[in-house]
């Protein structure tokens, strides 16, 4: 367990240090931090019965960073969390939907199977999730926005804080987004 | 320098600006001659306004319910068995009570994403008035509390059955049937109202059917539940905080859909028992489910708000029309709705609260009298009233049409002012016959009282005289009451005689006056006739012709020639100059299996119904597309 966060810490730094590989790299690490802790909070039955997807990710934060209040990380690392949080739903919105449409539902040793959210939002997720690509290509700062404001559900001062941008842009990149997927969700159908 | 300004920057100063006429303004300052971005810009302010709802998850914080109760566990004091059922607001569990009884009851576990706190402190407030509730039809809802992970439970009677829609689609069960059992709802409406208590999410789901010694037995569940998961602020609820909708807004008042719902009381409860009837007796709610769950925000607000369902049995006929034979009939024959059904059902829908009935037990009271063959209190909505919205709609055409209406209505004033008396007096003979009618009604009720009254009697006197041959075994009370009883009895048998020869009196006079006015309907004095079948024509605010097999029409059973008919149907009712003119109607009814359209009547009913559409009767003679030619 131990060095597993070492290791990420490692390639954070590398990251920080301008190596664009360590960035792609980070995205599986902080992945299997963020089901770890997961995994960690829901073996606790007595207690905290509701797990945020956003203190999930503050507090691997804090497990992983070195403290430093202005680290070079801290960015690479919310960039990682957004997209491996957006992995884990999309996972478990896709294996759900299978779920209902094949019948029997099967093990697969997610931690997050015990979780439930309104499945109404599986296929509004999916669907942005097809086209978050796209956008990322034209507007990156804005997916990232999106990612952290919708799949994380970071409040916009969080995401502000997070990416390195100001309250109001955060704002206006999210009001973009929004109206931008979702006149392509509709263009598309 | 100010900041370089970015698609996103015009995008959000766009959208900040409220009229659409400024905003265009701003969109021709800010893009310039560049009309891509214009274009863009345009594109993105519609998006954003086309759903409202898309995305707004996010605004809850509680993404991720770690573990959802399941079976086998302890909540509280209460053990689950099984989950029984899944709604928009929770998950329901069959769960076994042991202290301080031990009981099996329903247990809801509401779903994340609401304050517990604060809707535990809301039950707590209700739950004083939820402990006087006390009905047969209601379950009672024990307990609440929160589980360890937080969130707010219900614990409420257990009711094994299935809701109240599929119950009455699996036994096909038959109009009254389904009326009655809608009325035992009524009543634990009506009882929770009186205890100060306003269900606010009264639905199918809501109103479950079991079986109790083989009778149907609905029960209402959830009553105090939408209060304490904070339904008064209703729209805003419903929409906003779960992102999507997940209540049921096809049953929803529009003051409900309201996002600031201030006005919400139990006249919603009442509309919402209006769209449950509706489904009752047609299989659909009058809004379909799908469209507005479909819809925008807004737009579900506009649809509730302004779209007037049709009748039940326009309705009916419609789906029968459309499934043809594919689906298997509805047990219901669209004709058993029209009148009576389709207004009372409208009358609960009305979008306006004050034009509901004013209590489920009214609402009750009027099913009761159609299930008893009684005029209803609804009627069709009125003259005046659809004259109202309709001026609203079109002001200049409409003052000029008032004009017209009433010089031709001090037109015909004039003429009939020579014959004031001859009315009144016919007036008065209405009257009088309305008022034997309904006296002779009376005695026959009476009678058959006394009937029931005067057998019992008869068999006690026979058990006493079959056990008491020995005098001296009976109390000596027993002897002074039967002689009491015999005096009363003879008393009574001469009351009755008495009764049926002034019924006799009464039946004379009627006759008597229908000769009189069978002389006076065919009289050669036609301005006399005619006078008289106007009185008899707009008595009422219905009024009833009936056609023979040979086109001849009657009124009141007696034949009015069809030239004195048009005649009367000349001038608008004399009642109607005050404005305030009560709805009226015209109703015609053929001989068995004739249609308006049969030669024989086709040409005087389209005179008739050309003459009531001059005078603002309005009737259902001909499909809409022929009515106005």
């Amino acid at each position: 367990m131990q060095d597993c966060g070492d290791n990420v810490t490692r390639i954070l730094n590398a990251a920080a240090g301008g190596d664009r590989q360590a960035a792609e790299d980070l995205i599986p690490l902080v992945y299997g931090e963020l089901r770890r802790l997961a995994a960690w909070h829901l073996g606790r039955e007595a207690e905290a019965h509701t797990l945020q997807a956003t203190a999930l990710v503050h507090e691997a934060y804090l497990k992983l960073s070195p403290g430093e209040p202005q680290w070079e990380g801290r960015r690479h690392f919310f960039h990682a969390a957004g997209e491996a949080m957006r992995r884990i739903l999309i996972d478990r919105a896709r294996h759900r939907k299978a779920a209902r449409h094949g019948g029997g539902l099967q093990r697969t040793g997610f931690a997050e199977d015990a979780i439930t959210i309104p499945s109404v939002r599986d296929d509004e997720m999916l669907a942005i999730h097809e086209i978050l690509d796209r956008f990322a290509r034209i507007e990156p700062r804005k997916a990232e926005v999106v990612k952290l404001r919708y799949f994380v559900g970071m409040t916009l001062e969080e995401t502000a804080e997070a990416l390195g941008i100001s309250t109001p842009t955060a704002k206006r990149d999210w009001i973009y987004a929004r109206a931008w997927l979702f006149r392509e969700l509709k263009r598309d159908h | 320098m100010p900041e370089q300004v970015t698609p996103e920057i015009i995008l959000l100063a766009a959208l900040e600006i409220p009229g659409s006429y400024e905003r265009a303004a701003y969109l021709d300052q800010a893009c310039g001659n560049d009309h891509a971005l214009r274009e863009e810009i345009e594109s993105l302010i519609a998006a954003h306004f086309a759903n409202e709802s898309f995305m707004t998850r996010t605004a809850d914080p509680l993404w991720f319910e770690a573990r959802s109760e399941r079976a086998g566990d302890m909540i509280g004091r209460y053990k689950l068995h099984r989950q029984i059922g899944e709604g928009g607001f929770g998950t329901v569990f069959l769960a076994e009570q042991s202290r301080p009884v031990n009981r099996r009851v329903a247990l809801k576990v509401i779903k994340p994403g609401m304050d517990s706190k604060e809707i535990i402190a809301r039950f707590e407030a209700e739950r004083q008035a939820l402990a006087l509730m006390d009905h047969e039809h209601i379950a009672k809802v024990h307990d609440a509390g929160t589980t360890e992970g937080g969130r707010p439970y219900f614990v409420m009677e257990l009711v094994d059955g299935e809701t109240v829609t599929h119950f009455c689609a699996r036994t096909q069960l038959d109009i009254p049937a389904r009326v009655e059992l809608f009325n035992d709802v009524c009543a634990a409406v009506q009882h929770a109202h009186q205890k100060g208590i306003i269900h606010r999410d009264l639905k199918p789901s809501n109103i479950l059917v079991s079986s109790r010694d083989g009778k149907a037995v609905v029960k209402v569940i959830d009553f105090g539940i939408a209060k304490a998961i904070g339904m008064e602020n209703t729209g805003k609820t419903i929409f906003t905080q779960f992102g999507r909708m997940i209540g049921t807004p096809q049953y929803m008042s529009p003051e409900q859909a309201e996002t600031n719902a201030l006005a919400v009381d139990t006249r919603s409860d009442i509309y919402s028992l209006g769209v449950i009837l509706y489904e009752l007796l047609t299989g659909t709610t009058p809004l379909d489910g799908d469209q507005l769950r479909n819809a925008a925000h807004a737009e579900v607000q506009r649809l509730i708000r302004d779209e007037t369902p049709p009748k039940p049995s326009v309705r009916l006929a419609e789906a029968s029309a459309r499934s043809g034979a594919v689906k298997p009939a509805h047990p219901v024959p669209p004709r058993a709705l029209r009148g009576d059904l389709d207004w009372i059902v409208l009358k609960a829908l009305e979008k306006d609260p004050a034009r509901r009935y004013e209590s489920a037990g009214a609402l009750a009271e009027d099913l009761l009298r159609y299930l008893q063959h009684k005029p209803v209190e609804a009627r069709p909505p009125s003259l005046s009233y659809l004259m109202l919205r309709f001026t609203r709609r079109h002001r200049g055409p409409v003052v000029a049409g008032a004009a017209l209406m009433m010089t031709l209505i001090l037109g015909a004033a004039g003429t009939s002012i020579g014959m004031k008396r001859a009315l009144d007096a016919n007036a008065e003979v209405m009257k009088t016959n309305r008022e034997l009618d309904r006296q002779k009604l009376a005695l026959v009720d009476y009678k058959e009282r006394l009937a029931g009254l005067l057998e019992s009697n008869q068999k006690m006197l026979g058990e006493i005289r079959r056990m008491g041959t020995d005098k001296a075994q009976l109390p000596a009370e027993f002897e002074a009451l039967r002689t009491e009883n015999q005096a009363l009895l003879d008393k009574v048998k001469n009351e009755v005689a008495n009764q049926e020869r002034y019924a006799e009196e009464i039946e004379r006079l009627q006759l008597s006056n229908a000769r009189m006015e069978k002389l006076l309907v065919e009289s050669k004095d036609i301005d006399t006739a005619v006078e008289w079948v106007r009185a008899g024509l707009f008595g009422d605010r219905i009024t009833s012709l009936t056609a023979n097999g040979r086109g001849q029409f009657y009124l009141d059973g007696k034949l009015v020639p069809f030239p004195t008919l048009l005649k009367a149907f000349a001038a608008p009712p004399d009642d109607d100059a005050q404005g305030q003119a009560p709805p009226r109607w015209l109703k015609v009814s053929l001989p068995a299996g004739a249609k308006p359209t049969d030669a024989v009547f086709h040409f005087r009913l389209k005179q008739l119904a050309a003459a009531a559409d001059q005078i603002g009767l309005r009737h259902e003679l001909f499909p809409q597309q022929e009515k106005m030619r």
